[in-house]
This record gives structure tokens, C-alpha cells and sequence, in this order.
């Protein structure tokens, strides 16, 4: 696998390994352009943030990196997109199974009607595993990943709506890592939450890019900032600017770029 | 927030690694005049480039983490400083270069006078910087206080060898330029004081929020 090295400036910029790498993406919903020749290269276990104002196409460049996007119809794809070496976009590649490599978590906590204990073991029981020490065993390691084991361990058989929003956002992250997927797609995952839950998700996000690689969809340059490692600004379908976060929001490179971190439109 | 905190710890253990650097500079340099030994003064001069990236890096690092989490409150204050007191230090090792370049010529020429107040004023300077450095590490402002106390010692230390060679100028001319050197060292470790009492009263700024500078003594909120 080749290995990119993003432009130092005073700080010697690691090389990252691309986990994905996206060449020529073109996203048409309809006549809609809605990605306009993306490229780009995710790096392997780190936080990358797609950020921009509304309409941007951030939020269609992550449902690329898991085929969301076919739940839409009407859509129409041209590029390629390797996880990997494998390009994902290629009709043979089964979107179940990209899926649980590359898992999801959405806007607003969707926790299934079931026990948080099911919500966890869920994806574990569809990927065929029956035998209780083993669920039990994961469904704990998922918990305490996601920061949320001691506070549910002495209720695990209540209802997931029993939660508050930000415990039903961790349970969600809870859920997706129990299938342990190589990439987590998080889109807007604050945006529903308070500021101390917020706070909880954002260290949480954090922690998880130790071990698995993350891209994140936000609204919140704040976010976006405090967050990512990497950094993408996309306008109108193009990427704009792509780098390390604490260079791309202190030293922008593009003229949009700099306009919208400091306000001028957006 | 987790990373701020880890990342400001990070900021702060590198800036005081560059303070340890930028004392052992001045301690080289003067200690090279008092022994006669020009390798410590080259040594100083070869540890300049190091502490200026270490300067840009150290900048470059508290801006950005000021432009990715906007921090509020004593984390606003401890980066504002950490910029400041970095600036300092980097001043400080460019006086330990100046000191070292009179180093080199002054080892080499014979002594004007014996050495006896610019032992004790390096003393009483390294001393002011290992406590200003401490201050800031344990964030105690009792501590930066008293350093800031202690400069008016160098000060007056600084007038004295600066009437004595003055005297020894008039008295016998051709040590005029020896003299002079020796006093443009002494100049640089008063300012090297100065620096060790900025660095003190960006501690009490960055710890309380006063303002002790220039006779201000302000609460921000009283």
C-alpha cells in the first residue's frame, strides 16, 4: 500500500496510510451534480471530518464509503472508491458485507425496540454467533468502548428508550462497534444532543480512531476542529481543501476556504 | 476536551523542556568565560538553531490548538502565556549566543579584572530562571513573585560591575575593549533577568489573572 505524505510546514506532518482512497468520484442524484470530481485519500485510524455548509455534499460523500447512497433512487455514481484494494463502487461487491466493515452512526440515536443488550448483540446474532459467553463477552466490550458500560452493566434487559439521548447516541456507537468494523461513517452524531453529551460523543470519537478508522460528517466547524485529525471542506460539490486539521484551521490554503472559517459566507 | 487537556499537557512539557535548554545555554555560556573553555561556547552556539525550531514549533502548536477547541477561561490564559513565555525563552537563548560570541574572544585575551560579581550575578540570573520555569510548572505564584523581587539584585549587581570597569577604563585605557565585552555580557544577563521576571509575571497572569506588570495590579474580576 502506498503511503502519502501530506505537505509539512513547521511540524513534521506524518504519513498516513490511506484506508480509503477516493479517484474521479462524479455523484449525480437525477441531473443534480452533487460531487463534482472528488479525490481523496482517507488515512487509516484517524478522525477525518467532511465539513461545509449545507448542500455541500458531505453527507453524500459519506454515504459513498458504505453504498448508503443506493437506498436513494435515481442516483448515478462514476469513480472509483478503494477500501483498501478493493474497489467498493464495483457491482460485486456485496453492500451487506461492505457494511459491516464499514458501520454507520446517524443524526439522531435510532435504538431498535429491544433491550440494550439486544441493541448490542443485534448484528452479532445476524453474523451467526449464538453461543451466550461469546455474545455476552462482546456486548460488554462494545459497552465499555463506547463509555457507556457502567452506567447500563445493572440494566442491561431494560428498553434502549429507557436512555437518554447522548447514552442511546453511545449505545448506537456501542452497537455498530460490536461487529468490530475497520471504518465508522459518524453523520452529524451531535447534532440532536446537549453540550455535555455532545462533549461525551466528541472524546468518545476520539478514542475510537485508536483502533478504527472514522469519518466524520459535521455541520459545526467547531467540531470538525476539536475532533479531526484530517480535514475536508467541500463547497457545491467540490473539495475544496484537504490537509491536517491544525493546519488547514490556522493556515488555509484556499481563498474559500479561509472566507468560510472566518465567516464571510456559509 | 480529553485532548485539549492532553494536548495542552504535551505544549507545556515541551516548553518547559526548552526552558531547561535555553538555562543550560546561558549557564554554558557564561561558564566558558569563568573556566576558559571555548568548546562550551561553541556548544551554545550549536544549540541556537535547535531552540529556534523548538520556538517556531511551540508557537505553531499553541495557535493551532487555540484555533481548533477556543479555549476559554485559564486554558485561554495558560496558551496566551505558553506563546509568551516561549517568545521569552527564545530571547534568552539569543542572549546565551551573545554571551557565547564575547565568549570566544574573551577566553583568548587577558583578564581585565578578577571575576567576582559576574559569578555571583549568573548565579543569582540562573537561579531567577530555574524558579520562574518552576513557577510555571507548579503554577505557583508565590514562587514567581519572588523572582520578580530578586531582579532588582542583578540590576544592582549590573551597576556595579558597570562603575567598576568604567573606573578601569579610565585608568588604564587599553582595556577598553576587553572592558567593554565583559560589560556587554553583564548586559545580557541583566536582560536574561528581565526575561525570568516577564516569565514570573505571566505565571501570576496565567495562574490568578492579575496583571502585575509595569505597576498594573489589576483583578480581571474582582
Amino acid at each position: 500500500m502506498e503511503q502519502v505524505k501530506v505537505e509539512p510546514r513547521t511540524n513534521p506532518s506524518p504519513s498516513f496510510r490511506p484506508k480509503f482512497r477516493v479517484r474521479n468520484l462524479n455523484f449525480y442524484y437525477g441531473n443534480f451534480h452533487a460531487l463534482k470530481d472528488i479525490n481523496l485519500l482517507i488515512p487509516e485510524r484517524r478522525v477525518t471530518a467532511l465539513f461545509g455548509p449545507s448542500g455541500c455534499g458531505k453527507t453524500t460523500l459519506l454515504r459513498v464509503f458504505n453504498r448508503m447512497y443506493e437506498l436513494v433512487p435515481g442516483y448515478r455514481i462514476t469513480g472509483e472508491v478503494f477500501l483498501d484494494d478493493e474497489d467498493i463502487l464495483r457491482p460485486e461487491v456485496n453492500p451487506v458485507e461492505l457494511r459491516a466493515r464499514v458501520g454507520m452512526v446517524f443524526q439522531k440515536p435510532n435504538p431498535f425496540p429491544k433491550s440494550i443488550y439486544e441493541n448490542v448483540a443485534f448484528g452479532l446474532r445476524i453474523r451467526g454467533i449464538k453461543k451466550k459467553s461469546e455474545l455476552d463477552e462482546r456486548v460488554e466490550r462494545a459497552l465499555v468502548q463506547a463509555a457507556l458500560w457502567d452506567e447500563v452493566k445493572d440494566k442491561l434487559f431494560k428498553s434502549a428508550y429507557e436512555l437518554s439521548g447522548g447514552q442511546q447516541q453511545r449505545l448506537c456507537i456501542a452497537r455498530a462497534l460490536a461487529v468490530e468494523p475497520e471504518v465508522l461513517l459518524f453523520d452529524e452524531p451531535t447534532s440532536a444532543l446537549d453540550p455535555i453529551a455532545t462533549a461525551r460523543i466528541e472524546d468518545l470519537i476520539v478514542e475510537i480512531a485508536k483502533s478504527i478508522t472514522v469519518i466524520l460528517v459535521t455541520h459545526n466547524m467547531g467540531q470538525a476542529a476539536r475532533v479531526s485529525d484530517y480535514a475536508a471542506f467541500l463547497y457545491m460539490g467540490q473539495l475544496i481543501e484537504f490537509r491536517e486539521t491544525q493546519e488547514l484551521f490556522t493556515r488555509p490554503r484556499e481563498k474559500l476556504t479561509a472566507d468560510y472559517l472566518s465567516g464571510r459566507f456559509g | 476536551m480529553l485532548r485539549f487537556l492532553q494536548e495542552l499537557e504535551n505544549l507545556k512539557r515541551d516548553l518547559i523542556a526548552m526552558a531547561d535548554e535555553a538555562i543550560a545555554m546561558i549557564h554554558d555560556a557564561v561558564q566558558s568565560i569563568l573556566s576558559k573553555d571555548v568548546t562550551l561556547a561553541h556548544q551554545v552556539l550549536d544549540a541556537e538553531e535547535r531552540i529556534n525550531k523548538r520556538e517556531v514549533e511551540i508557537e505553531d502548536r499553541a495557535i493551532g490548538l487555540i484555533a481548533r477547541f477556543q479555549p476559554e477561561a485559564e486554558n485561554l490564559r495558560t496558551l496566551v502565556m505558553v506563546i509568551k513565555i516561549n517568545n521569552d525563552l527564545e530571547r534568552i537563548a539569543d542572549h546565551a549566543v551573545n554571551i557565547a560570541k564575547r565568549a570566544e574572544i574573551i577566553v583568548q585575551e587577558p583578564q581585565v579584572k578578577p571575576y567576582v560579581d559576574l559569578p555571583k550575578m549568573a548565579q543569582i540570573t540562573e537561579g531567577m530562571l530555574r524558579d520562574a520555569v518552576q513557577s510555571f510548572i507548579q503554577e505557583n505564584p508565590g514562587l514567581a513573585h519572588g523572582v520578580c523581587v530578586r531582579d532588582d539584585l542583578v540590576d544592582n549587581l549590573y551597576d556595579a560591575i558597570f562603575k567598576e570597569l568604567v573606573e578601569i577604563m579610565i585608568q588604564e585605557p587599553s582595556t577598553v575593549e576587553r572592558a567593554i565585552r565583559i560589560i556587554q555580557v553583564c548586559k545580557s544577563l541583566e536582560r536574561v533577568a528581565d526575561l525570568a521576571t516577564n516569565i514570573c509575571e505571566d505565571v501570576i497572569y496565567m495562574v490568578e489573572g492579575r496583571i502585575i506588570k509595569h505597576g498594573f495590579d489589576r483583578q480581571q474580576n474582582p
